[in-house]
């Protein structure tokens, strides 16, 4: 190399596109910027420094502009700083990217981190399946989109009242399957169904019992994802829920549900869970599964309880709250009915819950299709390694990811003129 | 022009005979060794990982490389950072340096098209990544293959170090006809 060049000038090229004066320009903005930072974190120069292997007149010098940051030294400094290495380059935020370094940078309990850190991880990926190939955004479909625009036509304004929050959540519940001309019978993929009408991307992971999941919405930016250490039945009724958020357009950024945060008693939480239990349990279907078990008018038994849950697909938690909104079950003997264990109930009636799939923990792991799909035919092309599949997948063996999906494609080595 | 990365690096210095063959042979070429894959096997020697003793070991066996070559204009650092992010594909890195050193070499040679960079690396992403930007991009097992198709190298002594590596949890088995036909899969793509 020659002495003191750097880049393709040590090559013996020309250096860049960038004339010096914005070149210089560059060298001081990005110094400027990790002057800032570490100063936000309190942190002497020399520190910096002795964290990444540079003097403190070194630091100083990047700090003033006077010498550039390596591409070696620039992610140990930003590591250092505890910032991304893209915003000490200065680079503008994406949407999904700006999302992400937020979910980031939030702190928060234990229990929502790893929730957290998957958002972030699709996000992410959603960014660079976006700008390496072209991926274009979700779009709903013309039903979702009506939904969409009635929803935040007719509901705009936040619920004064318990009563009014189970009116609009009713309301909305049913427009939507009218919309959707889904009928009153159960729900079957209610994540496929979000992301068909939407516009939403769903990714199901297990993410621990102590969290239920979250929603990320802003701008063209949205995802649910939901825990599924917790029984598929409350799985559902956490994507349904997080869907009532997404629908009325909740001001918040990000909506994380930590233990019982779906089920506090607040208007805007109550309006989300009214109207997850009438997607999930409309009346008409669910007095109509009544009706065909011969329940008397208004009266539900054990039996009955568990087979509504094998046939909606909910908890028993969701399902009892439902029957009590109805009005066919009365507080009382709902509690006593929770009170019997739901796992013992479902023994004691198999006969009506085949599957148990509503008390069953599934731990499945679903990336939303839209990133899934795309991701695989990038990797297919060759467009993109196996990295972002792998990660959407949750799988780390990439050799035998490579063999599924592309040992059919291309057996040979590819030919080369290269002449050792 | 030759730039050797991080990934073949280690695998290098897995087996000191394979590396002693494929210095022979790449010696007679222009070689660059560029900063950030010294500074991704400093990261990598620190880390816990099982292959942080062969980037310690790769550190030291440096000597046939000449001096890095720092990375450090803005268009280079840019796309380092964006080529970085693709190569890591959202998966969470072990340490701060993870694939930034593949993506550096993949920042400089791309913009060198006239010296015809070769870049010769184990990590299936960033050869991927290297293809699309115009650099070609050989892993060590596909540099074997080479080697038997022009004389440099026997399919024996090639599938005697493709078993070193299998035995060191480096690679999967090859046999010399896989090796001699270039019947590599993952490794023999793009």
């Amino acid at each position: 190399m020659t002495e003191g060049m750097t880049g393709l000038a040590a090559l013996g090229l020309p250096e860049t596109t960038l004339d010096s004066a914005e070149s210089e320009q560059y060298a001081v903005q990005v110094g400027t910027r990790v002057a800032a930072a570490r100063k936000r974190r309190g942190m002497t120069g020399t520190e910096l420094g002795e964290k990444v292997g540079l003097r403190k007149d070194q630091i100083s010098k990047i700090e003033s502009g006077r010498r550039r940051l390596d591409i070696s030294e620039l992610p140990r400094v930003a590591a250092a700083l505890g910032v991304p290495v893209r915003s000490l380059l200065g680079q503008p935020d994406r949407p999904a990217l700006a999302i992400a370094g937020r979910l980031a940078a939030e702190a928060g309990p234990d229990a929502v981190l790893s929730v957290r850190r998957r958002a972030r991880q699709l996000l992410e990926i959603e960014d660079l399946l976006t700008q390496v190939t072209g991926m274009p955004p979700a779009r709903p479909s013309p039903q979702g989109h009506r939904v969409v625009e009635q929803a935040r036509a007719n509901f705009a304004a936040r619920p004064r009242s318990r009563a009014e929050a189970q009116r609009q959540g009713r309301e909305l519940a049913e427009l939507t399957r009218r919309e959707l001309d889904l009928g009153s019978d159960a729900l079957g993929d209610i994540a496929g169904l979000i992301e068909q009408h939407f516009a939403v991307d769903v990714a199901l992971s297990p993410l621990g019992s102590d969290i239920d999941g979250l929603c990320v919405h802003s701008g063209a930016v949205a995802l649910i994802l939901a825990s599924t250490d917790s029984p598929d039945g409350r799985v559902r009724f956490t994507l349904a829920h997080e869907l009532g958020h997404h629908l009325l357009d909740d001001p918040r950024e990000v909506i994380e549900e930590a233990e019982r945060d779906m089920f506090a008693d607040t208007a805007v939480e109550r309006r989300a869970s009214a109207f997850a239990g009438h997607l999930l349990m409309p009346e008409r279907g669910v007095r109509s599964v009544l009706a065909w078990l011969g329940a008397e008018p208004d009266t539900v038994s054990e039996r009955a309880v568990i087979a509504l849950m094998e046939h909606f697909g909910v908890s028993m938690a969701a399902l009892i709250y439902q029957l009590n909104i109805i009005g066919v079950l009365s507080y009382d003997d709902g509690q006593q009915l929770r009170s019997r264990g739901v796992t013992s109930l479902v023994e004691r009636h198999r006969d009506v819950a085949p599957s148990g799939a509503a008390t069953t923990v599934s731990h499945i792991r679903r990336p939303p299709e839209r990133l899934a799909r795309q991701a695989l035919a990038a990797a297919q092309e060759q467009r993109l390694g196996l990295s972002v599949l792998a990660s959407l997948l949750e799988r780390d063996d990439d050799e035998q990811l490579w063999q599924e999906i592309m040992a059919s494609q291309t057996q040979a080595t590819a030919s080369t003129d290269i002449v050792l | 022009m030759w730039f050797p990365e991080t990934s073949a690096l280690v695998t290098l210095a897995v087996h000191l005979p394979l590396q002693q063959a494929v210095v022979a042979v790449l010696s007679a070429h222009r070689l660059v060794l560029v900063k950030a894959v010294v500074a991704e096997l400093e990261e990598l020697a620190m880390t816990s990982d099982i292959t942080a003793t062969w980037a310690g070991t790769a550190l030291s066996q440096l000597d046939w490389l000449p001096e890095p070559v720092p990375l450090d204009d803005p268009v280079g650092v840019e796309l380092a950072v964006s080529l970085q992010e693709e190569i890591a594909g959202g998966r969470p890195l072990k340490h701060p340096m993870e694939h930034f050193g593949e993506a550096a070499v993949i920042s400089l040679a791309c913009r060198a098209q006239r010296l015809k960079p070769l870049m010769l690396c184990d990590d299936y992403n960033a050869r991927v990544a290297a293809k699309n930007h115009g650099v070609e991009p050989l892993s060590v097992h596909k540099l074997l293959h080479l080697m038997i198709r022009q004389g440099k190298m026997t399919a024996a002594e090639a599938a005697g170090f493709a078993a070193a590596l299998h035995a060191a949890g480096r690679a999967q088995d090859y046999t010399a006809e896989e090796l001699s036909s270039g019947r590599l899969a993952r490794v023999g793509q793009p």
